[in-house]
């Protein structure tokens, strides 16, 4: 990926974050702890409602911490150094459609650089290199995103965070809505990344796939935090937290 | 309620758009709507040449004259209405008696004259946006005096015009398909609530998308690349002053 090749991969530091949306009765986190090391590649599965966007929503300071502290690198994230935060953390969202807002693919992946402060000229050619990176660089980037499939948006999605060259990418959802081919060319853009990457999603196999660690939440707690493998091998776990794999999904289906 | 015929006839190629920058159309769009819009009563000959003047550009754009007549048909309700009120508020003698409906003359005639300029000013509009790519003509608006503002929300309702009309189709799908054969007044009742889904929607989708646009380092103004090549400076000058001139001939037109 040329257009964040040089991006230094930054560490995550999550203590004691606790977290209740205004109005709801159960904490959305829990005295969650974390930490992840500069280039790790991170699942976080879950059942739905297992806080795991509002978890991704803090990296970047969209939501700011009821209880606890979330460090990006040596920053921690508060609205001081939202600025450089946000510059180190590039989250995309799960449905691209809120991500695309611009007029035009090249407008949308030169957001990002042009609020960093990049020159036109600058911005334009990162948006064009972070285009080419996730497979975009053969289609009109003057074009607009209600033009796209699904994949080439969830891509064009993933190229309007790469243009900024940030060092941690976090992904929520990546596959939601995805065929079988664009789940595989996500997992492959997302596994030759050098930044540390962290995933949240329920599709364990595709966590597994792209992520060697893979940290289980349920109810705003950390259940498991442990390698991909070992979790998902153990299948009572994740039938006990509402998270299943596709083929026992299946065998299960057969045997009723 | 889908919108893919605002993209429709953007990149057919034509005398007009290989002859002239999108900041040009722009400025024959407001210049001719402004001659039509401020023509005085009476100036029929100079309405006629804006008429001509405009047959010739829809020729030069290729647009189907059909296509054109029904973007206009959708801004007639707009102006059709006041007009109709002239005949019975303005004074003269009656020209006309259907039943208890007394058509004055004069107020004919002012309405007639009010149909013709709006048509006039709304087709020279529709045939340079019909043209043109959006982004293109965002990038023109640009060059104009316009507030930030503006652009930002005009860039934001072309982008989300598709995605909330698609929204609205599929609700109205899945509310029609557990209707059985419905009465059409049950028909434009599932409308309505669809409608009204798609502004709690919508009102969602809004926070979703500031939130992606904060984390992308958004904070208090929509950057923008280069705005797009004006072209000859001359050029739409030498526009202004034709259209200014047409104006100018109908105010002698009246006066006469």
């Amino acid at each position: 990926m040329s257009g964040a090749s040089g991006a230094r991969a930054w560490g995550i530091g999550i203590s004691g974050l606790s977290y209740s949306y205004p109005g709801a009765g159960a904490p959305a986190l829990s005295d969650v702890s974390l930490s992840l090391a500069p280039g790790e590649h991170v699942a976080i599965v879950g059942p739905n409602g297992a806080g795991k966007s509002t978890l991704l929503l803090h990296l970047n300071g969209i939501l700011e911490p009821g209880r606890g502290s979330v460090t990006i690198g040596d920053l921690p994230v508060n609205h001081e150094n939202l600025p450089e935060i946000r510059s180190r953390v590039g989250l995309v969202f799960q449905d691209p459609d809120d991500q695309l807002f611009m007029p035009t693919l090249l407008e949308d992946a030169a957001f990002g650089p042009l609020c960093q402060g990049a020159s036109s000229s600058e911005a334009e050619a990162r948006a064009r290199r972070a285009l080419e990176s996730v497979g975009l660089g053969q289609i009109d980037a003057r074009r607009p995103a209600h033009h796209l499939s699904g994949g080439e948006k969830r891509r064009a999605a993933l190229a309007t965070v790469l243009s900024m060259e940030p060092g941690v990418l976090a992904f929520d959802e990546p596959t939601a809505s995805l065929d079988g081919r664009g789940r595989r060319q996500i997992a492959e853009i997302l596994r030759a990344r050098k930044q540390t990457v962290i995933v949240v999603t329920h599709d364990v196999e595709f966590a597994a796939a792209v992520c060697p660690r893979m940290v289980l939440l349920d109810g705003g707690r950390v259940v498991v935090d442990a390698a991909a493998n070992e979790l998902l091998s153990d299948t009572e776990l994740l039938l006990e937290h509402g998270l299943e794999r596709a083929a026992w999904l299946y065998e299960r289906g057969n045997s009723v | 309620m889908g919108f893919a015929h605002l993209d429709r006839y953007a990149d057919r190629p034509s005398w007009l758009t290989r002859r002239t920058t999108p900041a040009q159309r722009l400025w024959i769009a407001i210049a001719a709507a402004f001659a039509a819009g401020l023509m005085p009563p009476g100036a029929w000959g100079a309405l006629v040449l804006l008429a001509v003047l405009l047959a010739l550009g829809v020729r030069a754009a290729r647009v189907p004259p059909g296509a054109l007549a029904r973007r206009v048909a959708q801004a007639l309700p707009f102006f059709l209405l006041p007009a109709l009120t002239l005949p019975f508020t303005v004074p003269g003698p009656t020209a006309l008696e259907i039943g208890p409906l007394a058509f004055s003359g004069p107020g004919l005639v002012r309405a007639a004259e009010i149909v013709v300029r709006a048509t006039l000013a709304v087709s020279a509009v529709s045939v340079v946006i019909s043209v043109t790519r959006a982004a293109d003509l965002l990038a023109a608006l640009d060059g104009l005096p316009l507030p930030r503002l503006v652009r930002s929300s005009l860039a934001l309702g072309y982008r989300y015009v598709y995605v909330l009309s698609d929204e609205f189709e599929r609700t109205t799908r899945a509310l029609k398909s557990r209707m059985g054969h419905a009465s059409r007044g049950r028909v434009w009742r599932a409308r309505a609530a669809a409608l009204a889904h798609l502004f709690v929607r919508a009102h969602a989708r809004g926070a979703r998308i500031h939130s992606a646009m904060l984390s992308r380092g958004y904070r208090d103004h929509f950057p923008t690349l280069q705005p797009a090549r004006g072209g000859s400076r001359a050029w739409s000058v030498a526009i202004v002053c034709l259209f200014a001139a047409i104006w100018l001939g109908g105010v002698f037109e009246a006066m006469a």
